[in-house]
């Protein structure tokens, strides 16, 4: 048998030398070399004739098959079973290669058109990169080998392989005459396209891993620099949907020009949210390079079948499996799920050295704070684990399915009431994501979110305040205090789902804000945008929150962002205000709006005093005893005298002051709504929370390493004033957890059923507008009316009914219900979509007296004693309720979705491109 | 001792601390700082606790009197019974039936065979009145025409042969009213099957005779009330005295509620007077009565209380202790009851009936027949108060007022003002203390009385404003 190795070299000097020393080693020698020089501008040229091979050069353009087309037309023509081993200017054979190769090429019969080595990386590690190769149905590069795995032995057999890459293959001549290279895949996929045809022409393929080759695989990584490869990855990409399209099935030639075309999008639109433009770029420009020319796919298959033999269906057994792209999707989140479990057992192993992971956790104070807490938030909770949906105070019962908060969120006409066209609160979007994460279920937002307050929040404190403190203690201690401060206010038993859902969300933002810091100003953009996110979904629920957050940003040099720079500064700034613009243009008109929290507003009047407000307390139902915060304030003040903490203490109190002067602007406010009929102080729970969290911060930072520096110290006042604090502070803790499971959770928050109206009214208004029900309640003086539309107010109903002004038209008609000559006016209100007139318990007699009279109105059922139902005579319509859409709507929303992607993109954290 | 550079040092002893160094004095400007910084944020929150209120004002809405019309029921049911409609206002028109009542004929009255609707306007309903009387050679009987209420009681009825009564009860307002009707007699409730959730559109009229629906012996207490709208309703009874006697037909007189003091006036005095005293609760009542005179009022003499046992109707002869200087009489019990004087003299019989205290300007018309005589009781405390005034106009035919005066009342006792023939109507206005008054009608065949009622002219409707 002959060999005639053919080299293709292009400004190969850094590797070319080394080739030619192997080749000289090689115990077979070829019986002819070729060299062609695609035109190399480096020296490589001249190493090659020094070698005393032929050398032939062609243009810089030519590809890989006419480089070996000239080459092969360059030598005297075939002789039969002669063989041509093509080489690589990269690719450095072992002294036996040749010999491995020609000796199962001369064992094998005539159906064997090519074989190939085992390519090892270069230098000479032992890492395996290629035992032959095929390709998976999603067009990659299949190799059936572990990334890295090493050569211990374990692919030494000859198998029959797909194809093998052209750095080495020893191919027949003939075949190679015969089939060609193909001149549309000038670098990538040459070797699994002509595995393929060969394949179909009837021949074998085999891999020899006992030959091995060393490659450099110089142009995949983008090493070689090149006309034809200036863009490695879009060649990459065109050149696999190219071989998958023109070689298939004709049959699955659609179905695969789909999910190909999909694939590659779904990918693209990967690297853009991995913040990668210049990959997905590619990825689509590779895509268009195949798909905008259906001529050069049809010609290629047309080729093929010229020279096919048998039937399509005879290769699959070669291909990657279908499943292939699954199990690598598997993979990937499986490592992601893996190096998460790892970086914590890692953080645990960093504080508890000597432990294993479940020991560490058994060990660890934080792990039992939240288990504890978890817990406790069940027997202190115990009176609202079971009944109807949780309301009370200021919580309106959570609606029955998701719907209702998406619908919200995305009309610009809501039914509500008599019809408004009001933004629906910002809060509604993150409840609606909750919601639709917890499969559907707004009860169980709600009820998390109220019952399991004290371990969400402890839970966020704890890894805050583990990021700035060091010891194991503080941390803990802190965490506990931040976390029973919504609750002994009154923000849990008074229903203030504002409160509530900040002092959860507040740690998180703290944290992310710390990265501002950062040594890397990459990562300080990462923390920039990941505050702005949690800043405006902690302003969804307390708006009061973006204006503590503008006071901070004005602030933020005295709280150490001296590093941040102006532009992040502006990004927390205003990016959360794009994440509420919905709702944000609506408050123009009424701007005490962004100091009402979540919930019905003015719902719960209270008026907590200066004394209240320094010890956490909100006042009115479900508060807990003052006294028990004593310690608190206390600790937080006496932290300032230990020096070397002084400053972050300081920086502590200056956040507390900021949030103190916001409550100062809180309570001389009295906020004006439309649709609340009287002015009121809005509730500064989410403030106080605020507040106290500082202090926590300040106490615990304080605290970090206490005991040593009092010993250390010299005896003063400063020593039992430490101590009395210390006391004080841990006590009050204790004391307000013990109330905590005493006292379960008073207030008016309750799942009894709210008889808003009977049942059958609700049922009958659940999916229709045109069955509402008009309530009336009151006394002789005056009466109070309310339009329910779909049966009882729900979470997110409060927000747009606040927005909106009470139709004076409506209030007439009532008016004129009520009095002596009623008219047409029961008539009227069915142009509402009033189908029921409902007085609660006790009906007033002016009322019921004045509506058994009125024409239009007959007798309904009113199951509960001392309740009266009236029924509409005339059908009800929507005639007076004309949809209003306003013209901000939908350009606002587009805003705030695109804001939300952007900001979620730019938070994401970054990672090593791939070149 | 060690040896360290050649010296001898006195090696330190285990176990005692290191001395600290010499502490630095904290720079001044940070001190002042982190003072500054707790003192304004204290103070923040102490100014902001220093609000005064909640909420701010709240939306004044308060009700508004509706002036609207009035309906009357003339609800006839004596044989010839005659009605008298009219109003004192200057403006406005009456009707009867839809037919307007003139004021230019002398009197104008219409004929009350079935059921009549009065209907005043609104310019017409404050000062509107209408009263219909029946008489024969041998009785006379008086009522005023009834408008809608939700609860009617009357004492006094009876359902046996002798004595039976007929109720008539009316729905003049739109829309439907659904009515019960409870009786009671002297062994408690009678059962009446047929009396409950008795249905009656607008403008029906219902006839109940008491006689075949709750036949009972005895007098009887009869309480119609609506679950469902107002009714308009009024007890005619037919009653043979002695044992063959001729009959003799009375308007029962429409009670106040059950209350625990009641005024009944409207005793013509002479003859026979029986005290009815119903107790529609369930705890045994204890009724004493005192008799109230133009002096003052007394406890008579004898016959000063009455035990009436739950659900029962009771009564109590007064004759020997009530004589013509009487005006009214004064219970007070321990438990909410209903009451009423049954006065016969001759065949005629007379209901007294308990009148709440005139307020505003209450309007009484003046039926045919007879001569009228006003009144006018106080019924204040004893001692110390000072003479109520009540303030008459009467109005005679031509919209003219023919007499127009004040009378004093004394405290704790009663007035009596004689009205001219030509009267039509008298509006009464008082001052000074509570004051009932009734119209007594005297002919030849009898004696009739009218209760004033207050006017009921302005009807309160709540404001209405949306809820939050």
């Amino acid at each position: 048998m002959k060999v005639t190795a053919l080299l293709v070299t292009h400004d190969g000097a850094t590797w070319f030398p080394g080739v030619l020393r192997a080749l000289d080693r090689s115990t077979v020698a070829p019986a002819r070399i070729v060299a062609v020089d695609t035109g190399s501008t480096d020296d490589s040229v001249g190493l090659v004739a020094g070698t005393g091979a032929d050398v032939v050069r062609v243009d810089a353009t030519a590809g890989y098959p006419a480089a070996v087309r000239a080459g092969l037309a360059a030598c005297p023509p075939a002789e039969p079973d002669e063989w041509v081993w093509l080489l690589h200017d990269d690719s450095a054979p072992a002294a036996d290669c040749l010999a491995q190769l020609c000796a199962v090429a001369s064992a094998s019969g005539e159906d064997v058109a090519a074989l190939g080595p085992k390519l090892r990386e270069w230098p000479s590690l032992r890492r395996l990169l290629e035992v032959g190769v095929t390709i998976s149905p999603t067009g990659r590069r299949v190799t059936g080998l572990e990334p890295g795995e090493y050569d211990q032995g374990q692919h030494d057999e000859v198998t029959q392989v797909l194809a093998v890459n052209t750095a080495g293959m020893l191919v027949r001549r003939t075949a190679l005459e015969r089939l060609g290279l193909d001149d549309r895949l000038p670098i990538f996929g040459t070797d699994i396209d002509f595995g393929w045809r060969a394949a179909r022409a009837g021949f074998r393929v085999l891999a020899v891993p006992a030959a091995i080759m060393f490659h450099v695989e110089a142009a995949h990584r983008g090493r070689r620099p090149g006309p034809l490869s200036s863009r490695p990855r879009r060649d990459e990409r065109a050149a696999a949907v190219h071989v998958l399209l023109v070689n298939g099935r004709a049959a699955s030639l659609p179905l695969r020009i789909v999910r190909l075309l999909l694939g590659g999008l779904l990918r693209a639109l990967a690297l853009l949210v991995v913040r990668a433009p210049g990959e997905a770029r590619d990825e689509l420009l590779g895509l268009a390079k195949v798909y905008l020319r259906p001529d050069v796919l049809l010609a290629g298959r047309r080729a093929r079948r010229a020279t096919a033999v048998t039937s399509p269906g005879s290769v699959r057994h070669l291909l990657a499996p279908s499943w292939l792209p699954y199990r690598q999707g598997l993979d990937f989140v499986t490592d992601v799920g893996v190096a998460i479990g790892h970086s914590w057992s890692d953080q645990a192993r960093r504080r508890n050295p000597d432990t294993g992971f479940t020991a560490g956790l058994a060990r660890s104070p934080g792990a039992w704070l939240l288990l504890g807490t978890f817990v406790l938030s069940l027997v202190a909770g115990r009176s609202l684990l079971t009944g109807h949906a949780l309301h009370g105070g200021a919580l309106l019962p959570a609606p029955d399915g998701i719907g209702h908060w998406w619908g919200s969120w995305w009309h610009s006409w809501h039914w509500t009431g008599a019809g408004t066209d009001a933004p629906a609160p910002a809060y509604v979007l993150p409840l609606a994501a909750a919601a639709t994460v917890l499969l559907g279920n707004p009860g169980w937002v709600v009820n998390t979110l109220f019952i399991l307050c004290v371990p969400l929040s402890a839970f966020g404190a704890l890894r805050l305040l583990r990021k700035v403190v060091r010891g194991g203690w503080p941390p803990v201690w802190g965490a506990l205090a931040y976390a029973l401060v919504p609750l002994l206010c009154g923000g849990v038993g008074q229903g203030r789902l504002g409160t509530v859902a900040g002092a959860v969300i507040l740690p998180w933002a703290a944290a992310a804000a710390l990265g501002l810091g950062a040594e890397d100003p990459d990562r300080r953009w990462r923390a920039a945008w990941r505050t702005a996110l949690w800043a405006g979904l902690l302003s969804a629920f307390a708006p009061v929150a973006w204006l503590l957050d503008l006071l901070l940003v004005v602030l933020a040099p005295l709280l150490g962002g001296r590093r941040a720079g102006v532009g992040r500064l502006a990004v927390v700034a205003v990016v959360p205000l794009l994440l509420l613009a919905p709702w944000a243009i609506a408050t123009v008109g009424s701007p005490g709006a962004w100091l009402v929290e979540a919930g019905r507003g003015a719902s719960v009047p209270v008026l907590p005093g200066g004394l209240d407000l320094l010890l956490g307390r909100g006042t009115g139902p479900g508060c807990a005893p003052r006294w028990l915060s004593v310690g608190l304030p206390l600790a937080a003040a006496v932290a300032l005298l230990r020096r070397d903490t002084r400053r972050r203490v300081l920086r502590a109190w200056v956040a507390a002051l900021a949030a103190a002067l916001l409550v100062l602007l809180t309570s001389r406010v009295l906020v004006e709504l439309p649709g609340v009929p009287f002015g009121f102080r809005a509730w500064p729970g989410f403030l106080v929370v605020v507040v106290q969290g500082c202090f926590v911060l300040a106490a615990a930072t304080a605290a970090d390493g206490l005991l040593r520096v009092i010993s250390t110290e010299r005896f003063g006042w400063r020593q039992p004033l430490a101590g009395v604090a210390f006391v004080a502070a841990t006590l009050g803790v204790l004391a307000g957890a013990g109330w905590w499971v005493f006292a379960g959770t008073p207030g008016p928050l309750t799942r009894d059923p709210d008889n808003v109206v009977p049942t059958y009214m609700s049922e009958l208004a659940a999916n229709r507008s045109t069955s509402a029900v008009l309530t009336l309640a009151g006394d002789r003086e005056r009466v109070r009316y309310r339009l329910l539309r779909h049966g009882a107010e729900r979470l997110g109903d409060d927000g747009l009914l606040a927005l909106t002004r009470p139709d004076p038209r409506l209030t007439a008609i009532v008016a004129a219900l009520l009095s002596a000559n009623p008219g047409r006016a029961a008539t009227t209100l069915a142009g509402y979509g009033v189908r029921y007139v409902y007085a609660p318990a006790p009906a007033p007699a002016a009322v019921t007296s004045a509506l058994d009279a009125a024409p239009g109105l007959t007798a309904a059922s009113a199951p509960r004693q001392d309740t009266r139902a009236w029924q509409v005579a005339a059908n009800p319509t929507l005639r007076a309720v004309p949809p209003r859409v306003g013209p901000w709507h939908w350009p606002l929303l587009g805003l705030q979705l695109l804001t939300v992607v952007v900001a979620v993109v730019l938070a994401l954290p970054s990672r090593r491109p791939v070149r | 001792m060690s040896r360290e550079r050649g010296r001898r040092v006195a090696e330190r002893p285990p176990g005692r601390r290191p001395r600290p160094g010499p502490r630095r004095r904290a720079p001044l400007g940070a001190v002042l700082a982190a003072l500054a910084v707790v003192a304004l944020t204290v103070a923040a929150l102490f100014a902001a606790g220093a609000t005064d209120n909640a909420t701010g004002p709240r939306p004044q809405v308060t009700s508004r009197l509706d002036l609207g019309t009035r309906s009357f029921t003339c609800t006839g049911g004596l044989p010839g019974t005659t009605g008298v409609a009219g109003t004192v206002s200057r403006h406005g028109t009456v009707s009867a039936n839809g037919r307007p009542l003139h004021g230019a004929s002398s009197r104008p009255s219409f004929r009350v065979s079935q059921p009549v609707r009065v209907r005043a306007g609104r310019a017409a309903a404050p000062g509107a009145y209408a009263v219909q009387s029946a008489s024969s050679s041998r009785w006379l009987a008086t009522a005023a025409c009834v408008e809608p209420r939700p609860t009617w009681w009357f004492v006094g009825a009876g359902a046996s042969d002798r004595h039976d009564t007929v109720l008539t009860v009316a729905n003049p307002r739109p829309g439907i009213a659904i009515f019960d009707v409870d009786v009671s007699g002297p062994d408690g409730p009678v059962n009446a099957p047929g009396l409950h959730g008795l249905t009656l559109g607008s403008g029906q009229t219902r006839t109940l005779d008491l006689a075949r629906l709750a036949p009972a012996t005895g007098d009887l207490a009869v309480r119609i009330r609506s679950s469902r709208g107002l009714v308009a309703a009024m007890a005619a009874e037919r009653w043979a005295p002695g044992l063959i006697g001729k009959q003799v037909r009375e308007w029962v007189a429409p009670q106040l509620p059950p209350a625990r003091s009641t005024e009944l006036t409207g005793l013509p005095g002479g003859g026979t007077s029986t005290l009815l005293v119903a107790n529609p609760g369930v705890r045994q009542g204890v009724v004493r009565l005192r008799l109230v005179g133009k002096q003052g009022t007394f406890d008579p003499t004898s016959h000063a209380s009455v035990t009436v046992p739950a659900g029962t109707v009771q009564e109590l002869d007064l004759s020997s202790v009530v004589s013509g200087g009487t005006a009214a009489v004064r219970l007070s019990a321990n438990v909410p009851v209903v009451a009423t004087v049954r006065s016969v003299r001759g065949n005629d019989e007379a209901y007294a009936a308990a009148a709440e205290p005139i307020s505003g300007r209450s309007v009484v018309g003046i039926p045919l027949g007879g001569r009228s005589t006003l009144v006018l009781s106080s019924a204040g405390p004893e001692t110390g108060r000072h003479p109520a005034t009540a303030d008459l106009r009467v109005s005679g035919p031509g919209s003219r007022w023919l007499m127009s005066r004040q009378v004093a009342v004394p405290p704790a006792g009663a007035a009596t003002v004689a009205l001219p023939h030509a009267a039509r109507a008298v509006s009464v206005s008082t001052s000074g203390g509570d004051v009932t008054g009734v119209l007594v009608v005297r002919a030849a065949a009898g004696i009739g009385t009218i209760p004033i009622s207050p006017s009921a002219t302005a009807l309160r409707r709540p404001g209405v404003l949306p809820a939050w």
